[in-house]
């Protein structure tokens, strides 16, 4: 670089220092992604100190909520700057406004957020999905791709009998929604006083299923995930109702598909119903002959239940143990049918079913 | 101009995190059901993480007793905050459509008024307590409270099977505080389990769980279990007894001194609140005009109804045996029907007062914090009447009272 280069750079730079700040630099609010906070720049420091010390100088809000209330916010001197920290993230794709109140002039200052890339949710299961389902069935699940958001099902789920007209509440209207801890997986509870016998709602309104009926279960393409995805499109579940299951569970009625000892097979249970599928995956379990519970990969399509050990079966007695909370698609237990005879449920009666295996 | 941007970020960083994580966001993954012992103790049932949280408040409650809440005489109750949800969304920083009020709550001693809330409807929703100081909205900040907490959700297993992450949870429905003890209501999303959780405050680690069976039929031909989603405790007739509402809408009355570890009950079923609905909130109240003792329960799908205590006390079982009509929607102990539409939230604040978070008998867009003049839940103001017609009659003399100013 020549030396009249240098000069004139250093000549620049010197100009950049000692100039004054323009008076008629506008106030400016910039989001930074990485703090998550506001910065506020272009104010003197006569402005930066009052917005700094004079209550509600400065309001940090959602564009077009008709109120004066802003966020609770922390503010930092930095430099000529103001940092603006909310008590609570900013969201991505929302329009702020920074409402800076000081006594000379007030400024709205617009921070807006870009959107984040939304995955579009998808309905990607729903159980029981076999083909016919018990009319008195209690409780069925649908599994999205996506975390979905709460406060829709009432309004999103819909159930058709096969004369096209909707049929009337037939789920229980929950206040609280039922969901798995990832928000991807809906527990619908069909109306329980519908399908009990004798009780008001079930004389008066009548089961909603009716065996030998078909049904289509709609989730509106307007269902929404955590992100604000809607499904887009209206997804149809298919349903069969047969004939109501009203037996309590039997365990002595599964056939238990033994694997051979040495092997790493799976010990396989066909069911003689319809388990609900997500207690049958927590409240079964193997044990060997000293009681022990065995590790392994369980699977069941609530038809049936396969366990894959981790380490190969002996040869000898093995343990199947069926926990007394274990419900059947149609709330029936191993302890008494979901309607019971009076004076038949036992409540003291917690200790599990055991079923012995014999490996060869 | 990078180099200088990220020194400001890491300027910003280095404030960002002098101000500390609040205990808020770390505490509560979720708040539901809320309820405060007679002291300052708030509860808060928080269903994602499986637990009831117990916050001492302490000096952080302010008293309300200046703050006017109506006129009872008139039947004129106060609207603490229109638009209530947008109010809220302002102190969060999202839009109103983003907020969820999942329960409301009343500090007695203080007349103090408590909302838990969710910031977005997704697995991450930030959850806050959000509190009415004397008509002015706050964060409750949970970190400079004493803080418990007691685990009411699902066991986790030892995870000897592979099967994925153990998606059962147990939404807790209501909690109540009675003496020493907490009784939590829930429902799982995997089992129909009629447990009821009972665990002495200040918390134990003992959770004692009875089952409560119901004769459930108009026939007492079957019973059955279910989950209780509201329920209070009151004394009857000198007993403290459990009332409950389950999930299929009867109406059950327990002795509180049946409810052992592990025992097994048989609720005397007393009522049915009718189909397509489900309680929100159970609160007792007196009415100070005949002096009778009450509970009001509000409903998902119905109008409110208030249940006499002595009615509750002294109700058959419901009628049962051959040749008995089915019963209609609404059956056995007398319900008296209260003209609170759109309610989301009650609870009472003083022996003339309730409050509630409701929809605008006006505008069901405008979700309002309301209180209601005892003992009829009733706001004149609500309804066409000619009383509210400058040159109506007047034969009560609300005229002569005057508009009412407030505080």
């Amino acid at each position: 670089m020549t030396s009249f280069g240098s000069f004139m750079r250093q000549a620049l730079l010197a100009a950049c220092i000692t100039l004054p700040l323009p008076t008629f630099a506008a106030p400016d609010a910039q989001y930074d992604a990485t703090s998550g906070a506001v910065i506020l720049s272009g104010l003197s420091e006569a402005e930066q100190s009052e917005a700094m010390s004079t209550e509600d100088a400065l309001r940090l809000q959602v564009a077009d909520l008709d109120t004066e209330r802003g966020m609770p916010v922390k503010l930092d001197k930095l430099g000529a700057d103001i940092v603006i920290m909310p008590r609570f993230a900013l969201r991505a794709g929302t329009e702020y406004i920074l409402n800076l109140d000081l006594a000379k002039t007030s400024y709205d200052l617009g921070i807006s957020l870009p959107e984040t890339e939304v995955t579009i949710p998808k309905l990607i299961g729903f159980a029981p999905s076999q083909a016919v389902i018990p009319a008195n069935m209690l409780r069925l699940y649908v599994q999205f791709s996506e975390p979905m958001a709460r406060g829709q099902l009432r309004e999103a789920i819909t159930l058709i009998g096969s004369d096209g007209d909707v049929v009337p509440s037939p789920f229980l209207n929950l206040e609280t929604e039922l969901w798995d801890p990832s928000q991807t997986r809906a527990t619908l509870l069909l109306d329980p006083g519908r399908i009990k016998q004798g009780v008001g709602p079930n004389t008066q309104a009548g089961a909603p299923l009716t065996s030998g009926e078909s049904y289509q279960l709609i989730v509106s393409k307007s269902m929404r995930s955590a992100a604000g995805a809607p499904l887009g499109t209206d997804v149809t579940l298919a349903l069969r109702a047969g004939p109501s299951e009203r037996r309590a569970i039997d365990p002595m009625n599964w056939q238990i598909l033994t694997p051979p000892a040495g092997s790493h097979a799976s010990l396989t249970i066909v069911f003689d119903r319809i388990m609900d599928s997500g207690a049958v995956l927590r409240l079964l379990r193997v044990q060997d002959s000293a009681r022990n519970d065995l590790r392994g990969h369980v699977s069941s399509d609530a038809g049936g239940w396969a366990f894959a050990p981790t380490q190969a079966w002996q040869a000898g007695e093995y343990y199947l143990i069926v926990d007394p909370e274990l419900e059947d698609v149609s709330g029936n237990t191993v302890r008494a049918p979901f309607d019971a005879n009076p004076g038949t449920i036992s409540a003291t009666d917690t200790s599990p079913v055991v079923i012995t295996a014999i490996i060869q | 101009m990078s180099i200088s941007k990220s020194i400001l970020s890491a300027s910003v960083m280095a404030l960002a995190t002098a101000g500390g994580v609040s205990a808020q966001e770390v505490n509560l993954q979720s708040a539901g059901a809320l309820a405060f012992d007679t002291g300052t103790v708030l509860f808060v049932g928080d269903s994602k993480a499986g637990v009831v949280h117990a916050f001492d408040l302490g000096e952080a409650l302010a008293d309300q007793s200046d703050y006017q809440l109506g006129r009872a005489q008139t039947f004129e109750g106060r609207t603490i905050f229109n638009n209530l949800d947008v109010e809220i969304a302002a102190l969060l920083g999202v839009s109103a459509e983003e907020v969820v009020i999942n329960d409301m709550v009343v500090h007695k001693p203080s007349k103090q008024i408590f909302l838990s809330v969710h910031r977005g409807h997704g697995p991450a929703a930030e959850a806050v307590i959000v509190s009415v100081n004397n008509g002015a909205l706050d964060i409750v900040d949970l970190a400079t409270a004493d803080h418990t907490l007691q685990s009411v959700g699902p066991v986790p297993t030892d995870a000897t099977f592979e099967f994925g992450q153990p998606l059962n949870t147990l939404a807790i429905t209501d909690i109540d505080y009675y003496e020493g003890e907490l009784l939590v209501a829930g429902l799982s999303n995997e089992e129909f389990s009629s447990k009821l959780r009972r665990m002495a405050y200040p918390f134990d680690d003992e959770v004692s769980t009875s089952s409560i069976k119901i004769w459930h039929a108009v026939h007492t031909q079957y019973e059955t279990r279910a989950p209780i989603i509201s329920q209070i405790v009151t004394e009857l007739d000198g007993i403290p007894t459990l009332i409950a509402v389950y999930a299929c809408t009867p109406i059950v009355r327990i002795p509180l001194s049946e409810l052992t570890d592990g025992a097994e009950v048989r609720g005397t079923m007393i009522g049915e609140m009718g189909f397509g609905n489900t309680p929100i909130d159970m609160v007792s109240y007196v009415n100070g005009w005949d002096g009778s003792s009450n509970v009001v329960v509000t409903n998902t799908n119905r109008s409110a109804a208030s249940l006499n205590l002595a009615s509750v006390a002294s109700a058959e079982e419901m009628p049962h045996g051959e040749g008995v009509q089915p019963v209609f929607s609404v059956a056995g102990v007398d319900q008296f029907a209260l003209p609170m539409s759109g309610t989301m939230h009650l609870d009472t604040l003083d022996d003339g007062f309730a409050v509630v978070v409701r929809r605008s008998p006006d505008d069901a867009r405008n979700i309002q914090l309301h209180t209601l003049a005892l003992p009829y839940f009733f706001d004149r103001a609500d309804h066409i009447v000619e009383m509210n017609f400058a040159d109506g009659p007047d034969p009560f003399g609300y005229g002569a009272a005057g508009p009412l100013e407030f505080n």
